[in-house]
């Protein structure tokens, strides 16, 4: 196999072989976009589910409150 | 009642949101000749540095309000918009290396004003946070809103950073002048993505600041019942 200069060519052919050859070559990096996008999403979850969970323990605490106060009022 | 039904359509539109900017994102969008795929990268990194300046602006009016008027809420505010923008600029600071590598070949530059000013702005929130953490409550409400205000100055020298001085970071690809811009797919698109960030970040600042006041609801509650127990 060999390469066959650009040159010999009519411009516009050179012109379309540098294109090709431009966004054939650009590697695509598909690594480091996937590790973005899935760290970003892994942030955003664990952030989410300790929203959540905070939320859980405290709705918990103030049923709790509630029927405290419920009874002792009751009882008074 | 009320509350949880426009929480659950909040959360609606967001997941819809999400689902249109990423198809918009991997799909609508263009690839990019120089860059190729990992240009995709910029529809979070952007989106994120706005959101999280934004959020800096919200504890900055907050802890303004809270100094004014010793609100409680507004101190509840403040920290929850700090604690949810610390969320984003942590995306800001982990996707900017992810991107910075392929293309410039280095992680990180520490002489880039840029760079160095989103990193002073996440520690800006690690501050707060911290102050938030580990000063007695009585106090952290006042030292954080002081933090929350003086700590502001960064915002809008980090976002002129790039328009000031030339940097390894690139020029502003949305009001930057006469020669800089988008073309228009990747400009749509960019916008849609901080649409969904927007709400994203709507979202968490609702339940957050609801966790806040349903915490102070139950120390008043607290301190109620230990006073008909004495």
């Amino acid at each position: 196999m060999f390469a066959v200069p650009y040159s010999l060519f009519p411009v516009p052919y050179r012109r379309a072989a540098a294109l090709q050859r431009t966004e054939s070559d650009v590697p695509d990096n598909l690594g480091y976009l996937m590790a973005a996008y899935g760290l970003m999403w892994v942030i955003f979850l664990l952030y989410a589910w300790s929203i959540a969970s905070r939320q859980g323990q405290l709705k918990k605490d103030l049923d709790d409150l509630k029927s405290r106060l419920g009874r002792k009022s009751s009882a008074d | 009642m009320k509350t949880k039904a426009s929480a659950a359509i909040h959360l609606g539109v967001t997941l819809i949101w999400i689902l249109v900017a990423l198809y918009m994102i991997f799909l609508y969008a263009p690839n990019e000749v120089n860059q190729g795929q990992v240009y995709r990268i910029m529809y979070i990194h952007v989106p994120s540095a706005w959101t999280a300046m934004l959020a800096y602006f919200l504890v900055f009016l907050g802890s303004l309000r809270y100094l004014w008027t010793r609100s409680p809420a507004a101190d509840e505010f403040a920290h929850a918009s700090a604690e949810v923008g610390f969320i984003f600029c942590t995306c800001v600071i982990v996707t900017g290396p992810l991107w910075a590598k392929p293309i410039w070949g280095i992680w990180w530059a520490w002489g880039d004003w840029r760079l160095l000013l989103t990193f002073i702005l996440w520690l800006l929130y690690v501050s707060y946070l911290m102050l938030r953490s580990y000063v007695s409550p009585n106090r952290s409400a006042l030292l954080a809103a002081v933090v929350g205000i003086i700590g502001f100055v960064d915002v809008p020298i980090d976002y002129m950073a790039i328009r000031w001085w030339r940097t390894q970071h690139p020029q502003p690809v949305i009001m930057g002048g006469p020669d800089s811009g988008l073309p228009p797919h990747m400009l749509y698109t960019l916008l849609v993505s901080w649409g969904a960030f927007l709400c994203v970040f709507t979202f968490l600042l609702r339940e957050r600041i609801w966790l806040a006041q349903t915490r102070r609801e139950i120390s008043l509650l607290r301190r109620d019942l230990v006073t008909r127990e004495a």
